[in-house]
């Protein structure tokens, strides 16, 4: 027979490590940071102890259960539901006295009253606590609620390991909570002790520049750059590698196979088709990912993302939109489909549904390696390629996404006064105190989970899309091939917006993952019906413009690689969150009309001249 | 005297007499801390018409100004 699981609920305000015990407790790679919302929907996991099984439910974190977020109601369903042997209430030992109220409304709900559900206070980042000079009497706190108080510091092994004894010692007590009646502010007030009384002022000063009105934008600006440019430099030599790597084992690949036994027309499908094109991927893409995911990790975890929203709330407010939904953008530039997912921390359904909506004009990784390519070979070519020209190159990078920061206010704004019309709503956004992250664990985490998973599915669509890519260009009918007919059609309406049908049709193409739009562009060109190797930028330079593209084509690439339709995997989270299918199209169209009408205009525009 | 909780300036502290928010924002209000009686210090103001943050029960919460002005206390 099998036993049964100990389900063990993790419950608390948002912010206070839930997801780093989670991790903890069950090895799991729950995504976490320093910013309230960063789980939305629940998370399961499960952990051994002392021979028993456990199942650990992560609850989204609330500020209360009371009223009626998306969170909060999940949450509160949960508890509600007593399906909870355990109910872990973690708080921050820097605000224990939030955590007291929370934790009081848990003891005032029926299900938990009732059934006697077991609790226990978790008091978490107690290092923290203890830097700034904060002292919690745990002896004082248990006296008082007379259930198991835990000190914890999620990232210790030793705390852990006493908060797993103490789960299993509080399973199997029924808890009673009919006399227990204390008052959370008169309770943290005789349990917290503050040793230092200036520990906020070195936070608030620094807070004051990172919020200034000029410093703060500039800072904004200047941390992108510097991202974008230590992606962009770090990036080549690993890439170069990697491509030699690839590119040497291939014929290799293809003796082996054909010594398989595989027949020849099967062989080059799955190996100048398939292969190639995900050696591609995996070698353009890998190494800024892996150097970006960590920056951009390190920015989450030390508590910047949400000093941005609250600088480009005005914006926003402007807008008739949150400013959360910056948070969700920043999410984005990871992958949209991260970022629509993101959405959820925005409690107003209609500025939510514009944070959907707009969420893809922020360009994703995916779509960075193309941008990266197009302006370093058609806007440097006098810039040189040592520190100036790469520094250039960030320069324009963070240009382009400043562009997809316009375009996402711009419509933003329109959505609000048409589609979904109405006021902004009020909003509440918590700064939370800065935390050093821990360099190691920031790049290991984002090296295994974000970058192999993003890569992962890259690679999953990379493959199968470079043979139907491979099929397309050696099928015929009519003496042309199927790619050349699609091309060929695409054409007109490619040229109207500076573009021509190949670009086009490699959009469309590149619809599973934005990654191989440019290889694909470079296989219809050469008509070799399997993709190149572009040994050296000079020689992909030579063959682009030979095949007509000027700066203008470039910019109008740029242009449509940043406003297009969302990949197929966003638009099926698009779907799923919300529901319909008329809204996944609005999310398509839009930011494919908008590409339309800037490239037809850019390119009018530039004809002129 | 009471006024509306954006007029007190960075660092000084004020003590909150009631809300005029609508009935959700005022109950989010309720759960971070802002409730009769309770200290709370203005930390941080942006650009003109942007967000503020105020330090309740510990912790740095944002608000847009319009919220703010739904916000009444008496300056300490």
């Amino acid at each position: 027979m099998e036993q049964k699981k100990i389900t063990v609920a993790l419950a608390g305000n948002p912010n206070v490590g839930k997801s780093t015990i989670f991790n903890g407790l069950t090895g799991l790679k729950q995504h976490t940071g320093n910013w309230p919302g960063v789980t939305v929907a629940p998370a399961a996991g499960q952990y051994q102890y002392d021979g028993e099984e456990y199942l650990l439910v992560d609850l989204p974190g609330t500020y209360s259960l009371r009223t009626h977020s998306r969170e909060e109601e999940s949450a509160r369903q949960f508890l509600c539901g007593g399906s909870a042997d355990v109910v872990v209430v973690v708080c921050d030992a820097t605000c224990l006295e939030r955590g007291l109220h929370f934790l009081k409304q848990i003891l005032e709900l029926d299900a938990v009253r009732d059934n006697g559900t077991p609790l226990v206070l978790c008091v978490n980042l107690c290092d923290e606590a203890g830097k700034k000079g904060v002292v919690v009497d745990f002896g004082l706190l248990q006296d008082v609620l007379q259930f198991p108080v835990v000190s914890c510091c999620a990232r210790d092994e030793e705390s852990l390991r006493s908060l797993r004894r103490t789960i299993r010692d509080a399973a199997s007590v029924r808890g009673c909570y009919d006399c227990l009646d204390f008052s959370p502010k008169q309770l943290a007030r005789e349990t917290v002790r503050y040793t230092r009384t200036d520990y906020r002022a070195r936070e608030e000063k620094i807070d004051r520049i990172v919020t200034g009105p000029f410093s703060g934008t500039l800072l904004m600006i200047l941390l992108l750059m510097g991202i974008f440019w230590l992606t962009m430099s770090g990036a080549n030599i690993p890439s170069e590698f990697l491509w030699d790597l690839f590119f040497s084992a291939e014929p290799k690949l293809a003796d082996a196979l054909i010594w398989l036994g595989v027949p020849s027309g099967i062989m080059e499908a799955l190996v100048y088709g398939a292969y190639r094109v995900l050696a591609w991927v995996v070698s353009v893409m890998l190494p800024p990912m892996a150097i970006f995911f960590p920056l951009f990790t390190l920015l989450e975890d030390l508590g910047y993302l949400p000093r941005i929203a609250f600088n480009m709330d005005p914006a926003f407010m402007r807008c008739r939109a949150c400013g959360k939904q910056c948070l969700t953008m920043a999410m984005g530039l990871g992958c949209n489909a991260a970022g629509v997912i993101g959405c959820r921390i925005i409690d107003s359904p209609r500025e939510r549904m514009i944070a959907i909506l707009t969420n893809s004009l922020m360009p994703c990784n995916g779509r960075f390696p193309t941008l990266i390519s197009l302006i370093t070979l058609f806007f440097l070519a006098g810039a040189g390629s040592g520190a100036i020209g790469s520094l250039t190159a960030a320069l324009l990078l963070t240009g382009v996404i400043l562009c997809g920061v316009a375009a996402t206010l711009g419509c933003s704004w329109l959505l609000s006064h048409t589609l979904l019309k109405g006021t902004p709503s009020s909003f509440t956004l918590e700064l939370p105190p800065y935390r050093r992250p821990q360099i190691g664990r920031v790049i290991v985490r984002s090296v295994f989970d974000r970058t192999l998973f993003v890569l992962g599915r890259a690679a999953a669509v990379a493959a199968p899309a470079g043979l139907l890519i491979w099929i397309l260009a050696n099928v015929s009918a009519g003496g042309q091939s199927l790619l050349m007919h699609l091309t060929g059609w695409l054409d007109p309406l490619g040229r109207l917006m500076g573009l021509d049908g190949v670009i086009l049709a490699a959009f469309l193409l590149g619809f599973p993952a934005n990654e191989i739009v440019l290889p694909i562009i470079l296989m219809a060109y050469l008509q070799a019906g399997r993709l190149v190797e572009a040994g050296s930028s000079a020689a992909l330079l030579s063959l682009l413009t030979a095949n007509g593209w000027t700066a203008k084509t470039a910019l109008c690439m740029v242009l449509f690689c940043l406003f297009h339709w969302p990949c197929s995997t966003t638009c099926l989270t698009i779907h799923k969150e919300t529901g319909s299918w008329r809204w996944t199209a609005v999310a398509a169209l839009l930011p494919t009309l908008l590409g339309f009408l800037t490239c037809t205009a850019a390119n009018l525009v530039l004809s002129v001249f | 005297m009471v006024i509306p909780l954006n007029q007190i300036d960075i660092g000084q502290n004020a003590r909150v007499v009631w809300i005029a928010s609508s009935p959700d924002m005022a109950a989010r209000l309720t759960d971070l801390g802002f409730t009769p009686d309770e200290e709370i210090r203005c930390v941080l103001k942006g650009r003109s018409g942007g967000m503020k943050a105020y330090l309740v029960r510990n912790a740095v919460i944002a608000l847009r100004e319009q919220n703010c002005r739904q916000i009444f206390v008496e300056a300490g």
